[in-house]
């Protein structure tokens, strides 16, 4: 039952990371229509520096944090800049690749600077257990679970309430409409872009707190994927639910699989069969709307 | 040849795009070898029933061409069935070249799949049937006077000669029904009457039924032999041309707009 | 018909006469070249093969895949359980990995029929995990993460142990492949690949069937990708399940989209760049007494900028600027 627990929980801290990835990437697909590819090596870089910053510096981690807020920002703006804006109007595959191009670049960089080691992570949040009763829960993984549904919430109310966030919506239903009615395509293509950068941002810190920091730690950018299709591309609470969904899928199959088929590394395997099932029954996700890009 | 036997019969078609009532029981009969054209003002539904005709949409009601029930065919069996059409806002393969685009009209009537696609030479291979689909090909675009742009892509071309493209695509099908949507949009007199004795050619000679959504009612009156009158997706007149111009109803909906 | 056809028909003759003399050219040469340089020569001819496969998919049918290499190492494995394991000859093997391939790809991309865009990308990304994991587990099959050897095998009696003598039958499947696709293009197939690529709604006007269309792009494209998989087993012969990783995957599509979408000069001149750019990179890091530790990700880096350069500058690829330039040196000299 401990054994049971301890995985549940696992999942939905490691899932509500996937939720806050998964958000960053349908925003800048619903908002520009770009696969990125590149959301992975967004996140490891974030991650990356604000080690960097806390370590070279001994600053305290909050300033690590606003620091790496500030740098996805910059990185964010750059890349819409230099290269996605001049590919509108791109085949999507054209597209795909130019955003692998940039992770591939990404990637090179922190190799280059930082090599290919695992990282320690500095203590940050507190390991300890803490009891809650049926099961003992590291601390570091409560704080990453509440983080994450600080962003979320803050995010929510952005799209919900804020006059920006109105008009990504906008822009995400239709775009068309969107641009006759004179709203400025190219700011609202730059803000998905740096929203998007900043939740990996973070994201990345959190996984990195919890596991240590790789170059690896960009595989959680194609890890989304699943729950990106199983929330239907479509609502942000679609994204948040499928993003536990599948962490918890992922760390379950990760967790009793094994014994059962006898065949190893199934937990992260898992997902992308759930993937494939639902592109076979229900294309448009769980939390979709009924109609889908066909054709 | 002018026999009244209708080739196509469109009956009680209803379409509703959410809120709006795109068509409301709309019935027309289409006689075969005649030329047929459907007026009426913007967003009357003209363009909707050649989409319902052609597979686009679903609607209510019923279609029989040629003895067949049509709705129950799928989209892409309608042209061997003997439909082909144009589109009012151009629906060519834009990179790829002229005589690409009209040789594609002719997919249907070949057979060859991707064994005698790859051995095009050999005995087996599909040449003979490819080479006469592109003189066919050359034949229809050298009759509507843009021969010699067969190796240009068409993004290229004009929007009039991109019309002409999706014509004689058309053409290549070899269809028995052949629907027109303002294929003569965007050119100028002269042009119109060369694209209209083109059109009267086809009927005549190839004994192809035609339907065509107009706007110009010069070229409308000169070359139907019926026409009918739609307006907010309902059928308000349908006769002779002289007699539906004279039609009030007609001249208060469609003409008034433009001969007050 | 008229002028501007007629010199358009000869720059096509031209361009003919030029493959063959490549062939013929490429074919006498790997016999004479060195062991490193024959290497580099296979597994551009057997990537050839390959962007040939996916150009066929993603440039002509416009359905984009990201598990081309999973689809190579299927054809791969296949062939080689078939001869070395099951006894049946090479050739056939060869053709019947093809087949199995092709099987498996339609299975992934069965879904991904109905769905365009990010659905078909995450398909096939999902298939290029999931094969790949299975090569991990197969041990059976692959050898798993050890690896397994594979013989060269004797083809029509001829012992091809010899990397000058196997080059030769890679060549005659890239010869074959290319003259397939070429004729595929301007056929009825290739211009209905081109009309569901363009504009499916008025292909399906056509009386273009766009679900057996797309099957059919599937499954040729992954016929291609095994028969591409099994020649490079027989090449390797230590067959390493990394050969088919999501990296190589993703370097197929590069080579599709830089070398040209949609040609066959596209799918050579990507693989040319594919192989020759880390070569190149590599070369040059030497000369510039560069520590090997930071060699790899240094070509990684300048590997993926090359990618948003080309992209960004030449968006339609290598083959349309050596369109250009033959077109214009045979327009020179037949003056």
């Amino acid at each position: 039952m401990d054994y049971f627990l301890g995985l549940l929980i696992n999942g939905i801290v490691v899932g509500s990371i996937y939720s806050m990835i998964a958000l960053g990437f349908v925003l800048i697909y619903k908002a520009t229509e770009v696969v990125n590819f590149a959301q992975g090596e967004l996140l490891m870089i974030g991650a990356y520096i604000c080690l960097e910053v806390i370590v070279t510096t001994g600053m305290p981690f909050l300033a690590g944090f606003f620091t790496t807020l500030v740098f996805m920002t910059l990185l964010a703006l750059a890349i819409e800049k230099l290269v996605l804006r001049r590919m509108m109007g791109a085949p999507v595959m054209s597209v795909v690749m130019a955003t692998i191009g940039i992770g591939i670049v990404l990637r090179s960089v922190v190799l280059l600077v930082w090599g290919a080691t695992n990282r320690p992570f500095p203590t940050v949040f507190p390991r300890e257990g803490l009891d809650l009763g049926v099961v003992t829960v590291s601390q570091v993984y409560l704080y990453a679970f509440f983080l994450c549904l600080t962003f979320m919430v803050i995010f929510g109310a952005f799209f919900q309430y804020t006059r920006w966030g109105l008009t990504m919506r906008a822009v995400s239903s239709s775009r068309k409409a969107a641009e006759s009615l004179g709203v400025p395509l190219v700011r609202v293509f730059a803000l998905a872009w740096v929203i998007s950068a900043i939740v990996s941002g973070v994201g990345g810190i959190l996984a990195a707190n919890i596991s240590g920091l790789t170059p690896d730690l960009s595989a959680y950018g194609v890890r989304v994927f699943p729950a990106v299709i199983l929330g239907g591309l479509d609502s942000i609470i679609g994204a948040t639910i499928s993003g536990v969904i599948i962490g918890v899928l992922e760390n379950l199959s990760g967790g009793y699989l094994r014994n059962l088929t006898g065949l190893s590394g199934l937990g992260p395997v898992a997902p992308f069969f759930v993937l494939i099932l639902i592109l076979w029954v229900r294309p448009t996700g769980l939390f979709g709307r009924k109609e889908i890009d066909k054709l | 040849m002018s026999s009244s036997v209708p080739i196509l019969e469109l009956a009680e078609l209803s379409l509703r795009f959410g809120g709006i009532k795109a068509l409301q029981a709309v019935s027309i009969g289409v006689a075969a070898g005649r030329i047929h054209s459907i007026i009426g003002p913007n967003g009357a539904g003209k363009s909707t029933v050649l989409n319902c005709i052609s597979g686009m949409y679903r609607p209510q009601g019923a279609i029989r061409f040629d003895g067949q029930d049509l709705l129950r065919r799928r989209p892409h069996e309608r042209p061997l069935l003997g439909i082909a059409r144009t589109f009012q806002n151009i629906a060519l393969f834009r990179e790829e070249s002229v005589l690409d685009n009209v040789m594609a009209g002719g997919h249907h009537r070949l057979k060859s799949g991707i064994l005698r696609g790859a051995l095009y030479w050999t005995r087996f291979g599909c040449r003979e049937e490819e080479r006469r689909l592109r003189d066919e090909a050359v034949e229809a675009i050298e009759l509507l006077g843009i021969g010699e742009l067969g190796e240009r892509p068409v993004s290229d071309l004009p929007f009039g000669d991109q019309k002409r493209v999706e014509l004689a695509r058309a053409m290549v099908s070899r269809p028995k029904l052949l629907l027109l949507d303002e294929p003569m949009a965007g050119m100028n007199d002269s042009e119109k009457a060369e694209l209209a004795q083109v059109v009267r050619k086809l009927n005549r000679e190839k004994h192809i039924t035609v339907v065509i959504i107009e706007h110009d009612v010069g070229v409308v009156r000169r070359i139907s032999d019926t026409v009918t009158v739609l307006d907010f997706g309902k059928k308000i007149a349908e006769g002779g041309p002289e007699e539906v111009m004279k039609d009030p109803a007609v001249r208060k909906a469609y003409l008034g707009e433009e001969e007050p | 018909m008229n002028l501007e056809s007629d010199r358009y028909r000869s720059v096509k003759a031209g361009n003919r006469l030029g493959a063959v003399v490549l062939v013929l050219g490429v074919g006498i040469a790997s016999q004479f070249l060195s062991g490193s340089q024959l290497a580099l020569l296979t597994v551009i001819t057997i990537y050839a093969l390959a962007g040939m496969g996916l150009n066929l998919l993603t440039g002509n049918a416009g359905l984009i895949s990201i598990a081309h290499a999973a689809f190579m190492g299927v054809g791969a494995f296949s062939a080689a359980y078939l001869n070395v394991n099951l006894g049946v000859p090479a050739l056939p093997s060869i053709l019947l990995a093809g087949g199995i391939a092709a099987a498996v790809g339609l299975l992934f991309g069965l879904p991904s029929l109905r769905l365009k865009g990010v659905y078909l990308v995450m398909a096939s990304f999902s298939a290029q995990i999931i094969l790949f994991w299975f090569f991990e587990q197969a041990r059976w099959l692959t050898g798993g993460e050890d690896g397994r050897f594979v013989e060269r095998p004797i083809v029509l009696g001829i012992d091809l142990q010899e990397g000058s003598r196997y080059y030769l039958l890679v060549l005659a499947f890239a010869v074959l492949g290319a003259v397939a696709y070429a004729n595929l293009l301007r056929t009825r197939m290739g211009r209905a690949f081109a009309a569901v690529r363009e504009n499916p709604r008025a292909a399906e006007i056509m009386g273009v069937n766009l679900f057996r269309t797309k099957m059919t792009a599937f499954a040729v494209s992954t016929f291609y990708a095994g028969v591409a998989g099994a020649l490079m087993a027989w090449y390797l012969e230590f067959v390493a399940i990394q050969a088919f990783s999501l990296f190589i995957s993703i370097q197929l599509l590069a080579l599709v989209i830089i070398g040209g979408l949609g040609t066959l000069a596209g799918a050579v001149l990507g693989a040319l760049f594919i192989v020759l750019t880390p070569e190149l990179l590599d070369g040059l890091a030497l000369q510039l007494g560069m520590e090997t530790g930071q060699m790899a990700p240094v070509r990684q880096g300048i590997f993926g900028l090359l990618i948003v350069i080309f992209l960004l500058y030449e968006p339609h690829g290598m083959a349309r600027s050596w369109r250009r330039l033959t077109t214009y040196l045979f327009l020179k000299i037949s003056k």
